[in-house]
């Protein structure tokens, strides 16, 4: 077990070097200037070429590639992601701002739909060709269908203007007024969970038929045990690897899915962060963004490939 | 001791009777009804398409001032936008961004994506390790945020957002062939065309990419219907097709604008969007029950 975590481990570090160079080489090579947006943050219209070297020394731009890779990444190690081209806040102190709102809701879909998903597919396939089951599979496939930023303009004129039961946008931290942050999360939340929650169910159900196909469940149900343990013990325990799976990739989704989300609720997050950076042209705070979202997945997928080794012991020593 | 042979018991042991692959594909993808449908939406999305100008009750782009944000009526069936623009009609037109920027990135993505895959399958050793890290790597993005990076860089436009999307596909497709064409190489046919001297390429192009094709088919109809909604997604935040082009996303970003007084202009487009990318996700799964060897025998 030790030696496949470490395995693991390597991997996922030499994943995390790739996407560094993928961010990083991306921006710079794609056409583009940050330095005329910082131009127009400052409302000067007319630098002369000479001032625009100075700016562009300033930024470090003026440097190749290399030594430009070489100082952001000695830079991440200190913790330092950069000076920002558009915002006047140093990169740090945008995320460390916007981070917690993004992985707070972010996190709570993605507990939310783990919960909804297993258990409607578990009852989906239990019950399969009955009503429910009916039920289940269209309302998962109405939830893999709809596009999310879609249902977030309904659920606001539904439930924002027409009822009046929640607040339209905005985001408040649950340590400053709770009923209120409740009542913000609930749309939001709703949205980015909804395509998890479709997929996941998705996958219970037929993982869950396909173990219930096999003999020791036949073996089981003639034991006369009771279906609750035979859902639990033998179904769960062995449908769960393709569901661990689909459920790690989720999560990458969900925070995907938070830069739709985001702007339609108006939300402080990285999402929407990452919306007005990339349209302002910073490439500190994208290259940022992009990185710590993708570190964030990796680290997930990472758990997620672990795990497969905790469920099933086969997987360590192949 | 004489032994007489057992004639009944040997016939348990003969296999089952050979059925013709491409019947059962028949059997199991037109059995099902939901299957059939989203092939009949699917044609009319794409007939929709192609004969936009004639079935367009209007110009998609004609602004008539003197009726904007009308109701469904007879003349404007499913009521005009913000400049009094034909919401049906730009529904219409939407239908050619969604199918053209569809069937254009999963192109670009398939076909690089097969071809990097093949590489890293086949030649296996570091090509793979390297390749593969840089696919994982790729695949840590989440798809939107990648293509609005590169979008918003190349700038908007319907080409850039082909190419964002496609590169952004690239990964699904790579890691895919790769599983497939490790599996396939093992293969006696291989080891017997290279004990022929067949060169590496030849192997390759006329043995393994056929053998491996049939997933890969499966996910391009699969990947349809999340292009489709990737697409949607980036013209709702405003990067994509530059006005006054159609396109589903931005017109439900344009009732969106207007959520107080007129949210009508989201509610078309979105449904629109739904029912397309349904029928893809139905004929994507019909195919793959179709297509799977191992479900023989139960489907």
């Amino acid at each position: 077990m030790v030696t496949f975590v470490i395995r693991r481990l390597l991997l996922a570090v030499l994943t995390i070097i790739f996407v560094t160079l993928v961010v990083f080489f991306m921006l710079r090579t794609l056409p583009g200037d940050p330095l005329l947006m910082v131009l127009s943050r400052d409302r000067y219209t007319s630098r002369t070429p000479e001032e625009l070297e100075i700016l562009r020394h300033e930024y470090g731009l003026d440097r190749p590639v290399l030594v430009q890779y070489a100082s952001w990444i000695s830079g991440l190690f200190r913790g330092d992601f950069g000076k920002s081209t558009y915002y006047i806040d140093p990169v740090n102190q945008l995320i460390a701002r916007r981070l917690p709102v993004t992985l707070y809701l972010g996190l709570s879909a993605f507990v939310i739909a783990n919960l909804i998903g297993i258990v409607a597919g578990t009852i989906s396939a239990l019950r399969r060709g009955k009503k429910v089951d009916v039920l289940i599979t269209v309302l998962s496939n109405i939830g893999i269908t709809m596009p999310i930023f879609w249902m977030g303009v309904m659920l606001i004129y539904i439930f924002g203007f027409r009822l009046g039961w929640l607040p339209t946008n905005g985001y408040t931290s649950p340590f400053d007024n709770f009923g209120l942050s409740i009542k913000q999360m609930i749309m939001p939340v709703a949205c980015e969970s909804v395509f998890a929650i479709g997929a996941i169910t998705r996958q219970t159900r037929s993982s869950m038929l396909e173990v219930y196909r096999q003999d020791y469940i036949r073996t089981a149900w003639s034991k006369g045990l009771r279906e609750r343990v035979i859902v639990m013990k033998h179904l769960l325990k062995n449908g769960l690897i393709p569901i661990a799976t689909l459920s790690g990739m989720q999560l990458g989704y969900i925070i995907g899915g938070a830069v739709l989300i985001e702007t339609v609720f108006n939300i402080p997050g990285m999402g929407r962060l990452s919306v007005d950076a990339v349209r302002a042209l910073d490439y500190t705070v994208v290259e940022a963004v992009v990185l710590i979202i993708a570190i964030i997945v990796t680290l997930v997928n990472l758990v997620v490939d672990i795990s497969y080794g905790w469920l099933d012991p086969r997987i360590r020593y192949s | 001791m004489t032994s007489k042979v057992n004639f009944e018991l040997l016939k348990a042991y003969e296999s089952p009777p050979r059925v013709s692959e491409f019947r059962r594909f028949v059997r199991v993808f037109f059995g099902r009804k939901v299957v059939l449908f989203g092939m009949v939406v699917i044609l009319l999305f794409i007939m929709v398409a192609i004969f936009a100008p004639w079935l367009a009750p209007y110009d998609p782009y004609t602004p008539d001032l003197d009726n904007t944000l009308s109701m469904p009526s007879t003349q404007h069936l499913l009521g005009t936008d913000a400049i009094g623009r034909d919401t049906l009609s730009r529904l219409i037109y939407g239908s050619r961004t969604s199918l053209l920027v569809g069937i254009a990135a999963i192109g670009i993505g398939a076909t690089v994506g097969l071809f990097i895959g093949l590489v890293a399958g086949y030649f296996g050793g570091l090509y793979n390790l390297i390749i593969m890290r840089f696919v994982d790597a790729l695949m840590s993005f989440p798809m939107i945020l990648f293509a609005l990076t590169i979008a918003a860089l190349l700038g908007g436009g319907l080409t850039n957002i082909v190419i964002a999307l496609g590169v952004g596909l690239v990964p699904i497709y790579a890691r895919l062939m790769c599983g497939q064409v490790i599996s396939v190489k093992e293969n006696e046919y291989i080891v017997a065309g290279r004990s022929l001297g067949c060169t590496s390429w030849r192997i390759m192009l006329l043995h393994i990419i056929p053998n491996c094709l049939p997933p890969l088919i499966v996910m391009v109809t699969l990947m349809m219907g999340s292009t489709i909604l990737a697409e949607a997604g980036l013209s709702f935040l405003g990067i994509g097709i530059s006005p006054p082009g159609a396109a589903w996303g931005s017109m439900i970003n344009d009732g969106y604008q207007r959520i107080r007084t007129y949210p009508l202009l989201s509610f078309s487009p979105g449904i629109a969007i739904m029912i397309v990318v349904f029928s893809f996700n139905m004929v994507g799964d019909g195919l793959r029950d179709a297509l799977d060897p191992r479900l023989r025998g139960t489907l």
